[in-house]
């Protein structure tokens, strides 16, 4: 077996110090554009490890944040080739960013990753390879997702089938096996579907005392999907005296996009919604679902890592990521107004990564959440541990995803609770569709559904 | 100081005469060597040869340094215990490890035999607290091991490999402590039950109790009766005994006692007795002489499951044992009645006994008895899964054999 | 070294496919852990998931002659896990279950690849915890914690690793399996939990840990002191402990820690300060405010600015999440560092402090302190470039310096973080040949072929047959 160590090395400290070595590639390895002194900041003390969720199901070190940036690294110094053994263990990684919650030193793993995987479309592309990969990736993905009104549209046959009961015939004939595999899984990820929610107005008045002037993102799937805890949040917003408005030319954050490498339409998604939003004239742009917020939140790095050179527009999406704000983050910042209907509900918290750890928004919701008359929160353990959605990794990984919703499942059902709160879209699919599997009849539900139905004074649905 | 030298021992005065001494023999003669301390505890283990020499640490007692506000000391070996918790307290310190016959008692004994009492419940053993060690090895090589500070990984803790080594591995010289402070006040609650049911109860119980004991004990009436006449104090000894200690501050112990009666009124003791100051101190002195109390054939140690302690006890009381439990531990002295007077007797109670203890992963060992009995005897109980393992520590340590032959495994080297 | 496809393909019947890995590039990441001064690629990394997968891989290593070593989670800050000579890595974290917890006899029984902290965190609402708390407990394991007797914050109260360690099942070097110790105190004979805790994988691979639980504290008192000179916060320390007291943990952090701390998180800490200590009581209610008092007062005989108490939970979280990220926060101060792990007797650390002080001038490194004080534990942090050859070699002079300081003041190079590799060359300063000697005839006992983990601990081979190793063990004078 080769031995890969370089022999000529330096070693001290953080890292070696390459004296005399011979790159292995020619050409200029992937990842070379990314700042250096990113890697440098990692020290490889480990403590990342355990906090990675495809670490914690295979225990193997190249599944690790650690393990991957040695990967990154490792092809960036020229020692490693990039291969499909090393882009395996980068395609496992859900980005859920639980690692730099863990890291003392401060590593930006994200942006390590993220540009990284840039790197590969683009080094694919280059030689020729297709880009999108698949018919998958290309229609469903890049041509269904994110566009909130096709996503209506290619929901249509889901709803109808499940308003006539037809869905659990086809499952009971196996007819769902006639459709290739990534569908399949996507049929089963689908939630209950509610009816199809009244869209959105322009405004919403404040009710009472106006303290704010928000604007609501209201994305692509979740808008479809998740049309009437868009409405809740809105409701919520009003309660506390926003006057809430939802710009009609928002488009997809474009974070399916870039996570899965492709650069330029994330950034085509980003300069339209920083055009679309009045963003001068209001106190916040408010987002209800984890991962685009932090898609938001990051356009100003995406611009700098996409190379946007333009002054003026680099400046108007950093502008833009700095108002995005989750819509627990902003109530607890505003100061909550308590509601008052009782929800007589056990329940439990389970932390979005894309809220926690990409956002580190930990608190904010469970302390709305405590606000709720009767509402009895219980502790989920591992609750920080991702769930296996990680945006399209559900449908793009199966099998780890698969593994980590059976563990949160279990964490979950050892809780007792009947209601699990999340506030992101991936996250309460890939539940519902865990939970329907296991045959719990456990309901899922956003921290503004929650909150909405105690203003109103309303019940559960359970 | 010279060496003192005659047959049957030599007792070097200073550690390079010690090591010079088991070098020689080691090349010459090849004697087999015991080493004594205070000469508490020669009775532990099997018989070694009649011609061995006994190697006596009486003259190694000097303080090596002790560096008060470090909260350690490095003492030689042969220092009596007495005086060491003399010195200690001169400075408000101690070392929380009861030792029975401290007047004579010495530190290496204590650490050779792993002597411990009533307090190991809060305070641990030897292991806890010794950090370095030094020694003289059969072929007289003078080795140490830890450091003087009181935490340190560097090296394999040889201190650990001599607490309760029996003298079988190499004559210890030198030893560091880690200390604890004195504490202005500890109590002891006595309370007596109709039934060890009860207390099995109360056992339970301690496990979420607020009060955090110092010491566990449950002795069976015999015993309580011999504890309370030994210590002068009139103390109701008819049925089964539950002793918990406390230690610190005054108002910690008092709170502690209180909030203990007020936890164990539910199990509803016959009588609960509290004490205080020079009754405390008596008691615990009694409970921690208790095992060697020598009025009986034969004086055994089982350990086992906290769980399983009243079940031992309650099967030990009805074959006329007299037991101590420092039951938090599992930990059970037991000395037979006269009526066992017979070997074939006392291995029948013994075997009975030790199955109790074999159940739940534990052992017993025969700390005294008669010589001639221990031949047939399993003194150090049934073989444990290490044994093997632990001859070859032996074996490379003393490939010869020197160093107390025999004394833990019957012939064996 | 170069294993035969005949070897890998029996750990592939052993631990099956995905329990082999072989390909360079996923070795690569096994070639140091968090001691990155010095590399080697393993030649085989094998993930058992039972007992038996280890018995048979140290079997199936014997027969073909082959060095192996353990690893947990590879946080070693000395190289505890650095497979000099290569050879058979066997990675333990797919063998993370907890076995067994028995509450009434107060133990766990778990598996060696269990991350500390799940363990804690599977007993949260039971009133009890598992006590030992190095700061890396968010990922190290215990079979590693096992290996070097890791320490941590609380260890000045409730003690390092050994003293919560009832008893290990191991592997043997020869493939046998032996259970020292077990879940009742006191078997008869020697002490071999004992000494296997802290033997660094060179006794054997533990694959079940017998480890007390204990009590959880029913008050904490925790403080912040803030003094104008090191020099008052070291003394300080000393008169709490010589007073007799005991505190639960006894944290020192000077002014170049606590800036880059301020900078990271906003604390609120006095950035004039001299030093701050974060010291912690515990115990019953009614015993914590007499004990902080007690520190209070002694902390401001000994020249204290002020002392702040954490009044909510919350406070004393904060605190002590700004100690655990100390480390972290050094990326602020420079891009590279070395840290040391010095002891001295705790009366001596006003004087190996300034000694550190001088000794940074000299060499003109800035080093920065945040430690274990109440065990006298320091962890001088040198901050260098990497990039700066000349520099390196100041931060190493330094580093050599600081240690052999501390053996001079009757301390220990290594107060937790263990051997390895990193400081075997003071093992023979800091003992005599006879103590190695009497060492080495004790690991002979446990394993005489000298194939597991081999080049550890002990300045000499492991045994006859494997002088071979030596010639490849990369080195850190090597390095330079």
């Amino acid at each position: 077996m080769e031995e890969l160590i370089c022999e000529s090395s330096l070693v001290i400290g953080t890292w070696s110090l390459v004296l005399d070595q011979t790159m292995a590639e020619t050409a200029t390895p992937v990842g070379s554009d990314i700042e250096y002194g990113r890697f440098l900041d990692c020290v490889h003390c480990g403590l990342c490890t355990s906090a990675c969720p495809t670490y914690l199901e295979t225990g193997n070190e190249n599944d690790s944040p650690r393990g991957r940036i040695y990967l990154m690294r490792g092809v960036v110094d020229g020692r490693l080739e990039l291969n499909d053994t090393v882009k395996r263990h980068l395609d496992l990684c859900l980005d859920c960013r639980s690692c730099e919650t863990a890291c003392p030193s401060g590593v930006q793993y994200g942006r390590l990753i993220e540009p990284f995987r840039v790197g590969i479309q683009q080094r694919d592309a280059a030689a020729g390879h297709d880009v999108t990969r698949s018919w998958f990736h290309r229609f469903i993905l890049y041509g269904v997702f994110p566009y909130a009104s096709r996503m209506r549209w290619a929901l249509l046959p889901a709803r109808a089938m499940q308003k006539l009961g037809l869905q659990s015939l086809f499952e009971s004939l196996g007819l769902y096996k006639l459709l290739p595999g990534k569908l399949q899984r996507m049929q089963a990820l689908l939630p209950k579907l509610p009816p199809v929610a009244r869209p959105l107005p322009r405004t919403l008045p404040a009710i009472g005392e106006k303290r704010a002037r928000v604007a609501l993102f209201t994305g692509c799937v979740a808008d479809a999907m998740f049309g009437p805890t868009n409405w809740a949040t809105a409701r919520v917003l009003q309660a506390n005296g926003c006057e809430v408005v939802i710009p009609e030319n928002q488009a997809c954050c474009g974070a399916i996009h870039y996570h899965s490498g492709a650069g330029d339409p994330a950034l085509d998604f980003a300069k339209q919604n920083a055009s679309a939003f009045p963003i001068d004239d209001v106190d916040a742009v408010i987002i209800n679902v984890a991962g685009c917020g932090s898609m938001l939140k990051d356009y100003g790095h995406v611009a700098d890592e996409l190379n946007v050179t333009d002054p003026a527009e680099l400046e108007s999406l950093k502008k833009f990521a700095a108002k995005v704000k989750d819509v627990s983050e902003f109530l607890v910042e505003l100061g909550p107004k308590p509601p008052t209907g009782s929800i007589p509900l056990k329940a439990t918290y389970h932390d979005a990564c894309h809220l926690v750890h990409a956002q580190q928004v930990r608190s904010q919701p469970r302390q709305l959440l405590e606000l709720v008359p009767g509402l009895e929160l219980v502790p989920l353990k591992e609750s920080d541990i991702c769930c296996g959605a990680a945006g399209s990794y559900n449908l793009t990984e199966p099998e780890m995803a698969a593994r980590l919703g059976d563990r949160k499942i279990a964490n979950i059902e050892s809780t007792g609770a009947r209601t699990v709160i999340t506030g992101n879209a991936g996250c309460s699919l890939q539940l519902q569709a865990k939970l329907k599997e296991a045959g719990h009849d456990i309901w899922v539900a956003h921290p503004m559904d929650i909150l909405d139905l105690s203003y109103r004074n309303e019940q559960p649905p359970v | 100081m010279t060496a003192t030298d005659s047959q049957d021992e030599f007792t070097p005065a200073t550690v390079a005469e010690l090591s010079r001494f088991m070098r020689e023999n080691s090349t010459d003669g090849r004697r087999s060597i015991v080493p004594v301390g205070g000469r508490t505890a020669l009775n532990y283990g099997h018989s070694t040869p009649e011609d061995s020499l006994r190697v006596s640490t009486a003259q190694l007692q000097r303080v090596i340094d002790y560096p008060a506000r470090d909260m350690t000391i490095t003492v030689e070996a042969g220092i009596r215990m007495d005086e060491l918790a003399k010195t200690l307290k001169a400075e408000n310190q101690r070392l929380p490890v009861d030792v029975a016959q401290s007047q004579r008692a010495t530190l290496g004994g204590v650490i050779a035999t792993n002597t411990s009492g009533p307090r190991r419940f809060g305070h641990g053993t030897m292991r806890d607290y010794v950090i370095g060690i030094s020694g003289v090895d059969a072929s007289g090589r003078h080795f140490k091991a830890g450091g003087r500070v009181v935490k340190n990984v560097a090296g394999y803790d040889l201190c650990k490999l001599m607490v309760g080594s029996l003298g079988t591995l190499a004559i210890i010289t030198q030893v560091t402590l880690k200390l604890r402070p004195t504490v202005a006040s500890s109590a002891l609650v006595w309370m007596i039950f109709p039934k060890y049911a009860s207390i099995d109860e109360v056992l339970e119980s301690l496990l979420a109790s607020q009060t955090r004991p110092i010491s566990v004990e449950v002795l069976d009436p015999k015993a309580a009766d011999h504890v309370s006449s030994d210590a002068r104090c009139q103390l109701p000894n008819q049925s089964p005994v539950l002793i918990i200690g406390f230690e610190g501050s005054d108002s910690e112990t008092q709170w502690q006692i209180e909030t203990l009666e007020q936890e164990c009124a539910e199990f509803k003791p016959a009588a609960t007795h509290v004490l205080n100051r020079k009754d405390a101190d008596s008691v615990w002195k009694s409970l921690t002489e208790y095992a060697t109390w020598s009025d009986d054939p034969l004086t055994f140690q089982a350990n086992l499951r906290p769980s399983k302690a009243i079940e031992f006890i309650e099967r030990a009381t009805k074959l006329g044992v007299a037991v101590q439990a420092h039951a938090g531990n599992g930990t059970v002295v037991g000395h037979l009645s006269d009526e066992a007077s017979t070997l074939e007797s006392c291995q029948s109670i013994l075997d009975e006994l030790r199955q109790i203890a074999r159940a739940s992963q534990g052992n017993l060992v025969v700390l005294r008895c008669d010589d001639d009995w221990k031949a047939a005897l399993p003194v150090f109980g049934e073989p444990e899964d290490a044994w093997p393992l632990m001859q070859r520590v032996k074996a490379e340590l003393d490939p010869n054999g020197i160093l107390s032959p025999g004394k833990i495994w019957k012939g064996h080297q | 070294m170069s294993l035969s496809r005949d070897l890998i393909q029996r750990f592939q019947q052993i631990v099956g496919d995905e329990g082999v890995l072989y390909n360079p590039e996923e070795l690569l990441v096994y070639e140091c852990d968090g001691y990155v001064v010095e590399k080697k690629v393993p030649d085989v990394v094998l993930f058992p998931t039972c007992q038996q997968h280890v018995v048979d891989i140290v079997k199936t290593c014997n027969e073909f002659d082959v060095p192996f070593l353990p690893r947990g989670a590879g946080t070693s800050l000395a190289g505890g896990t650095l497979p000099v000579g290569g050879g058979v890595m066997i990675t333990l974290t797919r063998m993370k279950q907890i076995l067994e917890v028995n509450m009434r006899d107060r133990y766990a029984v778990v598996e060696p690849g269990l991350v500390n902290v799940h363990l804690t965190q599977h007993l949260a609402g039971s009133g009890y915890h598992y006590a030992p708390d190095p700061s890396s407990q968010g990922a190290c394991t215990i079979g590693g914690n096992v290996a070097t007797n890791s320490g941590g914050p609380h260890t000045l109260k409730y003690g390092v690793t050994v003293n919560h360690v009832l008893g290990v099942e191991a592997v043997l070097p020869d493939g046998s399996v032996v259970q020292l110790g077990g879940p009742v105190e006191g078997s008869p004979g020697y002490d071999l939990t004992g000494l296997f805790v802290g033997s660094e994988g060179t006794f054997g691979i533990a694959t079940r840990v017998y480890v007390r639980i204990t009590r959880d504290p029913v008050a904490y008192r925790t403080m912040l002191g803030v003094f104008e000179t090191v020099h008052d916060a070291t003394q300080a320390i000393s008169n709490i402990v010589g007073a007799g007291i005991v505190p639960a943990a006894l944290e020192m952090m000077d002014q170049g820690i606590v800036e880059a701390l301020e900078a990271a998180f906003h604390f609120g800490f006095p950035l004039d300060a001299g030093a701050v200590l974060l010291i912690e009581v515990d115990g019953l209610e009614v015993a914590v405010n007499e004990e902080a008092q007690r520190i209070v007062n002694l902390c401001e005989q000994s020249g204290a600015r002020e002392v702040r108490k954490a009044n909510t939970a919350e406070e004393r979280q904060l605190l002590w999440k700004c100690r655990k990220q100390a480390f972290g926060a050094i990326g602020r101060l420079s891009p590279s560092y070395c840290t040391q792990d010095g002891v001295v007797p705790r009366t001596k650390l006003p004087e190996i402090l300034e000694f550190i002080s001088e000794s940074g001038k000299r060499h003109d490194i800035r080093i920065v302190n945040v430690f274990h004080a109440g065990d006298g534990n320091i962890h001088p942090i040198l901050l260098f470039d990497e990039r700066d050859k000349e520099q390196i070699e100041r931060v190493l002079k330094s580093s050599d310096e600081i240690l052999a300081k501390c053996l001079e003041l009757g301390g220990s190079v290594t107060g937790e973080h263990g051997i390895g590799v990193e400081k075997i060359d003071f093992m023979s300063k800091l003992f005599e040949p006879d103590d190695l000697a009497v060492m080495a005839d004790v690991r002979k006992a446990f394993n005489p072929m000298g194939r597991c983990s081999p080049q550890k601990m002990l300045p000499t081979a492991g045994a006859c047959g494997m002088e071979h190793i030596e010639k490849d063990h990369p080195g850190r004078r090597a390095a330079m």
